[in-house]
């Protein structure tokens, strides 16, 4: 056989022949019936368990029980398909009927108006569903909770120590009142909530127990004349803690882990101290006094002569793991998810760890801030919104859902208050801290932490606080003081700097902002 | 019948017109009218005129891209061409057995690709761990092996550098080991007759003979440094240190995916042609010249 190309054409002709055919006669997996995506493995790995009886449960025993799959899509592709798909006005089966939308990109489907995000906002089905029922008045609540008996379909309140009839309550409460309120706030925008907080991050501090204890120094005592430990005092811990072990030949151990390039930490940080970098009206504080301060004080932890962190994060996990069993690194802030990174990392040092309350800065700063957070949301055109509400209820608001979020590996602790004080693992001493019941202490600190506001800027103004902290911490390093009036009125003047680039990015949103309808999707 | 002569190389031509009058020029155009409109969702827009175009040019962010591009495109042909030169010319000597596999080894890098690159770079730097870093560690202990690639400016710089260079170097080499090896001989030859040195060689025969490669690649660095954005994303996993992350793709992606903003990342698209043409034509024109 000749043929006049050559052979090598005639190969790559067949080749796309064959190809060709092979996807055109290919037949897309089936799509389940409801389809969850998320971008975090051990969310999947947790809920997987529960998807059988979910699906039964959604069936209503009508022997149809529809099929439910969640499937793992990494963060970054999870986003660019997801923004795609909202922007192209896809609808039904395109799109996922339920999906998890980690904290840090929420921001970017908040900035259309709100009738134009492409999520269903949510307060009507948090409205007038999810009535907490009991079965007797001896169950577990708080003050102020309303739920109505499944015994003899009264209403009845908690008064702190007993449900008592409340005649004067119309209902038991729904979910709108059974979740942590302030977690609303980062998926809300004019009034309307666009997403369910799947945690609360609560954030605490977890240090190596047995090293401070050798070196004689205790992070937990308040600093004098408060009931809190102070930041100064504890930084001069840290250095105590710190100079103990220089002295002892160890000169790689650090009391904290904090980043130095990269301004997560300091944000939450400021959170607690109740700055939001963008708030819900626009206004940017990152030249407000507290943000200046806070930045000078945390640039002095991660460089300079005050230096008490080790950055070892940044390195990758093996790294930190390396570091955090070697003692480099003797503490770490810890959100809840955090503490189940340190339990994955170094599970042979149990009892080595302990978990204390964030230091405060002033009185008036939260005891806690919230670090990091899952965004659960329906797409507007998704199939049948309204079954994958009973999907996101199913598995993410009910005690079997829950519970499968509070146990290890996952260990997160779920917005829904009432979760809490029934579940066994709250309940529970946690090995790796000596047993201390820190779940408990997550649960304590979570009605308390600070409302959280995201914007389509906030992304962008952390990044920029990051920019202003690696440059603080290079001035240090180059043998700067953080105290001194030359290094605040350099970064004064960076702050400024950086807060007219917000300003600015803010100022051309508000071109879009105010985009007018017209026909057809955006291509 | 004769009009069915006319008509066939039409006919030939109409698949590739469909296809690039299809996914490439009605893009672009579309590209050209998002640039001057503002999208607030799906179905929501409204004609700003050339307002987005105005915003880059004071936002000091979009300059941090142009800046970091333009240097990283620097870098990497400063770094690229000498090397793929001189790698062409030691693969060119006589005494090299083996040329064909080391050839290969050579053009490997290539076909990995940027993501891959960014990965591999990321456990070779790993601090503590890394190969690099372990080697620093025992050559000189004084800086240790805790150098953290990613969170130094200047050290983030180098690594972006280095990661491409081993991408691309070999590339390089094999355009430039072709052209060496179409120089003629006899020039050498004449050359050495003349009592010219090695390196009057090297500077009156080779270089002008692997002009137009050089050129070449010169050209395509430009345009593939200045669309940089794969690797410093997967790589640095963020901005990175002082920004050094930010490309001008990158700056892109934010404005269209992170924040929505179809018709500013429309925008930055054009620019970005408007950049490469205007870094291309004089390449160009040199190109021109020397053929």
């Amino acid at each position: 056989m000749s043929f006049h190309l050559g052979r090598p054409i005639l190969a790559m002709l067949g080749v796309a022949l064959v190809g060709g055919a092979a996807v055109a006669i290919r037949r897309p997996p089936a799509r389940p019936d409801l389809e969850v995506w998320t971008f975090a493995q051990p969310h999947a790995d947790a809920y997987a368990p529960l998807l059988p009886d979910v699906a039964r449960q959604l069936g209503g025993g009508t022997g149809h029980d529809p099929s439910v799959a969640v499937r793992v899509i990494p963060n970054n592709a999870l986003n660019v398909r997801l923004v795609s798909l909202l922007m192209a006005d896809r609808r039904g089966s395109d799109l996922p009927d339920v999906v998890e939308v980690r904290q840090d990109a929420v921001g970017r489907y908040l900035g259309p108006p709100a009738g134009e995000i492409g999520f269903l906002p949510l307060n009507d089905l948090l409205a007038t569903t999810g009535e907490r029922t009991i079965d007797t008045p001896a169950a577990a609540g708080a003050t102020g909770w309303a739920a109505r008996s499944s015994a003899d379909g009264k209403v009845y309140a908690h008064d702190g120590s007993a449900w008592r009839p409340a005649p004067s309550r119309p209902a038991g409460d729904y979910w709108i009142d059974r979740v942590v309120r302030a977690r609303f706030a980062p998926y809300t925008k004019d009034g309307q909530i666009f997403g369910l907080p799947h945690d609360v991050h609560p954030t605490a501090l977890a240090y190596r127990a047995d090293l401070f204890a050798k070196a004689g120094v205790d992070l937990e005592t308040p600093t004098p004349g408060g009931d809190f430990v102070a930041w100064p005092d504890f930084r001069d811990r840290c250095l105590r803690f710190q100079a103990y072990w220089r002295g002892r030949g160890v000169a790689d151990r650090w009391a904290l882990d904090l980043f130095a390039a990269n301004a997560d930490v300091l944000a939450a940080l400021l959170l607690q101290r109740g700055v939001n970098l963008v708030e819900p009206d626009g206004r940017v504080r990152l030249t407000d006094p507290a943000t200046a301060g806070t930045l000078a004080f945390y640039a002095g932890l991660v460089a300079g002569p005050g230096r008490v962190s080790a950055d070892s994060v940044t390195g990758g996990a093996d790294a930190w793991r390396r570091d955090l069993e070697a003692g480099v690194v003797c503490g770490v802030v810890a959100p809840d998810w955090r503490a189940a990174d340190l339990r994955a990392a170094v599970p042979g040092m149990a009892g080595k760890w302990r978990m204390t309350r964030l230091p405060k800065f002033d009185p008036a700063d939260a005891p806690t801030t919230t670090w990091g957070g899952t965004m659960v949301a329906l797409p507007r055109r998704a199939r049948d919104p309204a079954r994958a509400w009973r999907l996101v209820e199913a598995l993410y608001l009910s005690p079997t859902g829950t519970e499968a979020q509070l146990r290890p590996p996952l260990g997160i602790l779920p917005a829904v208050p009432d979760a809490w004080p029934a579940s066994p693992t709250v309940a529970a001493g946690d090995p790796l801290f000596g047993g201390q019941r820190v779940a408990r202490l997550y649960a304590d600190l979570a009605p308390q932490i600070p409302a959280q506001h995201l914007t389509p800027d906030s992304a962008y103004a952390v990044a920029a606080l990051g920019y202003v902290l690696s440059q603080a911490a290079a001035d240090l390093r180059a043998g700067g003081t953080a105290e001194s009036p030359a290094f605040r009125q350099k970064f004064t003047a960076w702050l400024a700097a950086r807060q007219a680039d917000v300003e600015r990015q803010i100022a051309h949103s508000r071109l879009t902002a105010g985009g007018e309808r017209e026909a057809g999707p955006a291509r | 019948m004769r009009s069915r002569t006319r008509l066939a190389p039409y006919l030939f031509l109409l698949p590739f017109l469909v296809v690039f009058g299809g996914f490439f020029l009605l893009p672009l155009v579309q590209s050209l009218g998002m640039s001057v409109r503002a999208y607030a969702g799906p179905r929501a827009s409204r004609p700003v005129g050339l307002a987005h175009y105005r915003f880059l040019l004071v936002d000091p962010l979009f300059w941090v891209a142009v800046l970091n591009t333009a240097s990283y495109a620097a870098l990497f042909l400063l770094v690229q061409v000498p090397l793929s030169l001189g790698l062409a010319l030691l693969l060119n000597a006589r005494r090299v057995r083996g040329r064909a596999l080391f050839r290969l080894a050579m053009l490997l890098p290539f076909l990995a690709g940027n993501v891959l690159a960014g990965v591999l770079f990321t456990v070779l730097l790993a601090p503590g761990s890394g190969l690099v870093n372990r080697a620093v560690g025992m050559l000189l202990p004084a800086v240790g092996a805790n150098l953290n690639w990613r969170t130094d400016p200047v050290l983030a710089t180098v690594a972006i550098v280095a990661a491409v260079a081993w991408l691309t170097v070999g590339w390089g080499m094999v355009y430039l080991l072709a052209a060496l090896q179409s120089v003629d001989r006899q020039l050498y030859e004449a050359a050495a007759v003349d009592g010219a040195t090695p390196w009057q060689r090297f500077r009156h025969v080779t270089l002008p003979g692997v002009r137009p490669v050089l050129a070449y690649l010169v050209l395509v660095g430009t345009i593939g440094g200045l669309q940089l954005f794969e690797l410093p994303y997967v790589f640095l996993q963020g901005l990175g240190p002082r920004l050094r992350g930010l490309t001008v793709v990158q700056y892109l992606v934010i404005r269209g995916f992170d924040r929505g903003d179809l018709g500013t990342a429309a925008a930055v698209g054009w620019v970005l042609v408007v950049l490469i043409t205007l870094a291309a034509i004089p390449q160009l024109r040199r190109m021109r010249g020397s053929q």
